[in-house]
């Protein structure tokens, strides 16, 4: 044989190697998601798929696991009224964890069930408001839990990326605007071969890809005089939405803030940039209170935690979701919250 | 431009072999030229405001060699010195500049009390390697050791792109006269696989298990140094003797494969370190280039062992704690060359002591207590400053964590997953230590043999197989972020 046929050989050989070998390996499944559509405009997963999730090269974190009925991770089956129902994204769909370790899956044993979760990576306020609008005439729940993070204030203004939802604000009317979701065919194929899922899912190479053709990072929101207003109107109008959806059924509305865990973490100097703009945050939290909704900031929480146990609450530097750690805080405040609102509204005529 | 990054795999190299090659069948001159324009390149698409540094110095260090050779020739030997005087106050003079000014003022600022802002200056890339390179070709233009003199040539062997950024520090009596050779500059597939195979080795050692074990370093060193249990500070510890280890060896292997490629072949600069069973051993395998070096140009120049024990000795730590200090301007490289200057003086006098004959006993603990060693000096090589060495030191032996640490809901996993560390360990501390090593595997130096053998079919086989494996662990590299070798700092 000569050199050059050589060559195509062994190429050949060697991918027929790593796919019989990655065959064999927790490769990351991929998820099939439902397009979305006006009746249902969020995203969510098909519905009763397994699923296998891994996180990056190493095929770190291996779960298996299976999408409720809903097309959402990490919850159960909805089944019945007047429960608990906890929105967010990536944090609380919670792919690195077991069902028992996350918010929705402590609250559950720790309130005797009928608590769900509605989460979706890369969901922001926009996608909240629009699953709260779709569930909460459907499950009337008695709590609905909203987590937040830095990236919904700071990204609050963004165009959303296909099927998600984001807010545009025209003449000083905000409003939610969804980008339709299609499940690419190529991802259909993507899902035939281990070695194509390694690529795709676990290297996240086409992430890549867009981001060494685009021309650098994106450029971070510097809350710029436009932009305070801007995302006042939005908050404003917002937290309103959130009101006239939670005074039907009526629910009771708690936030849930994300705190600073990589400054927390960080014993000494250099501190790393600060997670949330300080502006963004106090605005949310004043306007949130001026709507009369209820916050848990996590920060002290973690602060807390932290210089008792120097225990680290998420995976950094690999991923900067809540670990179990983190999750557990969460629930307990959550639940602390829910038996102090519970006693006062006995201990009231 | 790194290594590990697809420019330099799917650009870079492929063009450079093309024009290297293709330039050959006209001229062997051109041919040199057209690779040290290529590296200049690849030093320029780095850095490209050090650039003329670097041409600058190998320009001035090329003209005062050849005053030298010539003064020395014509049997003046004062102008000659001075000559040599010159250019080393001029190398140094650049090291120290760019390299160790913000240490010896701060240093000073400590020592009078004084405030002293730092001047920040950045460090020009393989600034070490391309001093120390040259500093060695004047003192052997000086000891009348250096036979060429060909511009070019002299361009190409400080800049040669597989060593520039991390070594090996070449000899010129090495490196020249293999840019003449005609057959090197001859295209061979067969010479292409034996490369490959190198590259690709050193690229599974960088991408896989250096950037691999790396996760387990930082949490111990950088963020819970204060607060350890043993099992963190020895999992710390030894996450960072392993990335080193393969880190430094990896780089080795894909600078030697690359050359290969070339036709060239580089010294060999790394070989199976952690099978030492004796300091002494240890630095003949470690970093082997550096430890010629500074034998042959400071410990023998200082007296080497020929002024009696003490002498030696003193010659031993002295060189020691400069082999420290030029891995960086930090006390705590000063600290691990002085704790190697102890090791090493421990280990002659022991020799001397026991004489040259192994007994069983010694042969049994020589391996154990060499790494052992080896892993305390590098948490003084890895740790921020020496204090923080020495929490981590103590937290080694005696643990240092408070009474709550350690009973959280992760537990023992609290600061990294400590259980994932020691299967890490497991398997790096295997290769290391029972592995063959790449040039057990495939040969060392010049290998005509195996060039012949790949040139056919199987060549064809193992390039096409490293193709696939090569652009799948760059493909790893770069969705995960390109990592520097941990040398490219020194």
């Amino acid at each position: 044989m000569r050199f050059l046929p050589g060559i195509g050989l062994g190429a050949v050989l060697t991918m027929a190697l790593l796919e019989a070998m990655l065959r064999l390996m927790p490769v990351n499944s991929g998820v099939s998601m439902e397009d979305s559509s006006p009746a249902k405009p969020f995203a969510h997963y098909l519905a009763a798929q397994s699923y296998m999730v891994s996180d990056g090269w190493a095929l770190e974190n291996a779960r298996r696991g299976t999408i409720n009925d809903q097309g959402f991770a990490n919850s159960r089956d909805y089944r019945g009224t007047g429960g608990t129902l906890v929105i967010g994204d990536s944090y609380i769909q919670s792919f690195m964890l077991d069902y028992g370790d996350t918010v929705q899956g402590r609250l559950d044993t720790m309130l005797g069930g009928n608590v769900h979760a509605a989460a979706a990576s890369g969901n922001g306020l926009a996608d909240s408001l629009r699953i709260a609008q779709f569930y909460l005439p459907r499950l009337r729940p008695r709590t609905v839990v909203f987590f937040v993070e830095p990236f919904d204030l700071s990204g609050l203004l963004d165009a959303p990326v296909r099927g998600h939802n984001g807010f545009s604000v025209s003449e000083g009317t905000p409003a939610v605007v969804h980008n339709a979701y299609r499940e690419s065919p190529l991802k259909r194929l993507i899902q035939k071969s281990a070695l194509l899922r390694y690529a795709y899912y676990n290297l996240k190479i086409a992430d890549w890809l867009s981001r060494a053709a685009s021309s650098g990072p994106a450029a971070r929101d510097s809350m710029g005089a436009a932009s305070v207003v801007a995302k006042e109107q939005v908050l404003r109008y917002y937290f309103s939405q959130i009101q006239a959806v939670a005074s039907t059924e009526p629910s009771r509305v708690l936030f849930l803030m994300d705190g600073d865990r990589r400054a927390i973490h960080a014993s000494k100097p250099p501190r790393p940039a600060p997670a949330w703009n300080d502006e963004e945050r106090r605005l949310f939290l004043r306007l949130a209170s001026m709507h009369g909704f209820e916050v848990i900031d996590m920060q002290p929480v973690f602060v807390r935690h932290w210089v008792r146990y120097k225990e680290r609450m998420d995976f950094l530097p690999a991923d900067g979701h809540w670990n179990r750690v983190a999750h557990k805080l969460a629930a307990e405040e959550v639940f602390k919250r829910l038996q102090a609102g519970e006693a006062a509204r006995q201990a009231s005529p | 431009m790194l290594f590990n990054s697809f420019p330099f795999f799917l650009i870079f190299l492929p063009s450079t072999l093309l024009g290297y090659f293709i330039l050959a069948r006209f001229s062997l001159r051109l041919s040199n030229l057209f690779l040290l324009f290529a590296s200049v390149l690849f030093y320029g698409y780095w850095d490209a405001a050090y650039l003329p540094l670097l041409l600058g110095s190998i320009a001035a260090n090329f003209v005062i060699g050849l005053h030298l050779s010539r003064e020395k020739q014509a049997g003046r030997d004062s102008p000659a010195k001075l000559a040599l005087c010159l250019g080393l106050l001029f190398n140094l003079g650049l090291l120290g500049f760019y390299k160790y000014i913000d240490f010896i003022l701060g240093s000073l600022a400590w020592l009078t009390g004084t405030d002293h802002a730092p001047l920040e200056i950045r460090l020009p890339i393989g600034i070490s390697f391309f001093t120390f390179t040259q500093i060695a070709y004047l003192v052997d233009c000086h000891a009348a050791r250096v036979r060429e003199y060909k511009a070019e040539n002299y361009g190409l062997f400080v800049s040669y792109f597989p060593h520039l950024i991390a070594g090996p520090i070449l000899h010129h009596k090495e490196m020249m006269p293999q840019f003449d050779r005609p057959d090197a500059h001859a295209f061979m597939p067969g010479r292409v696989a034996v490369g490959m195979m190198f590259f690709t080795i050193g690229l599974f050692k960088k991408v896989v298990l250096a950037d691999g074990v790396a996760r387990f370093v930082a949490p111990v060193f950088d963020l819970g140094h204060a607060q350890l249990t043993m099992q963190e500070a020895w999992s710390g510890a030894l996450a960072y003797t392993f990335q080193l280890y393969f880190d430094f060896s990896a780089y080795s292997d894909m600078a030697y494969g690359l050359s290969y490629m070339f036709g060239i072949v580089l010294p060999i600069n790394f070989n199976s370190p952690y099978k030492a069973r004796s300091i002494i051993e240890f630095w003949r395998r470690w970093h082997i280039t550096l430890s010629d070096f500074l034998r042959d140009y400071l410990y023998i120049p200082l007296g080497g062992s020929r002024r009696g024990s003490g002498r030696r000795y003193f010659n031993l730590l002295l060189t020691m704690l400069l082999g420290g200090l030029w891995h960086g301007a930090n006390w705590t490289f000063v600290a691990w060359g002085g704790l190697h200057g102890g090791y090493l003086i421990i280990n002659h006098a022991a020799r001397h002591l026991l004489g040259e004959r192994r007994s069983r006993v010694a042969n049994l603990l020589g391996w154990p207590c060499t790494f052992l060693a080896v892993v305390v000096g590098w948490v003084f090589f890895r740790a921020s400053s020496v204090e923080v060495a020495i929490e981590i030191i103590r937290a080694m032996f005696w643990g240092t964590a408070g009474a709550d640490v350690g009973s959280g809901l992760l537990g023992s996993n609290r600061l990294m997953a400590l259980d994932e560390c020691a299967l890490w360990l497991l398997a790096l501390g295997s290769i290391a230590f029972f592995a063959p090593n790449a040039y057990d595997m495939i040969g060392r130096a010049r290998l005509p043999e195996q060039e012949l053998r790949y040139g056919r079919g199987t060549g064809g086989v193992i390039v096409g197989a490293c193709l696939v494996l090569t652009l799948l662990l760059l493909a790893i590299s770069e969705t995960r972020g390109v990592s520097e070798f941990l040398y490219f700092n020194f």
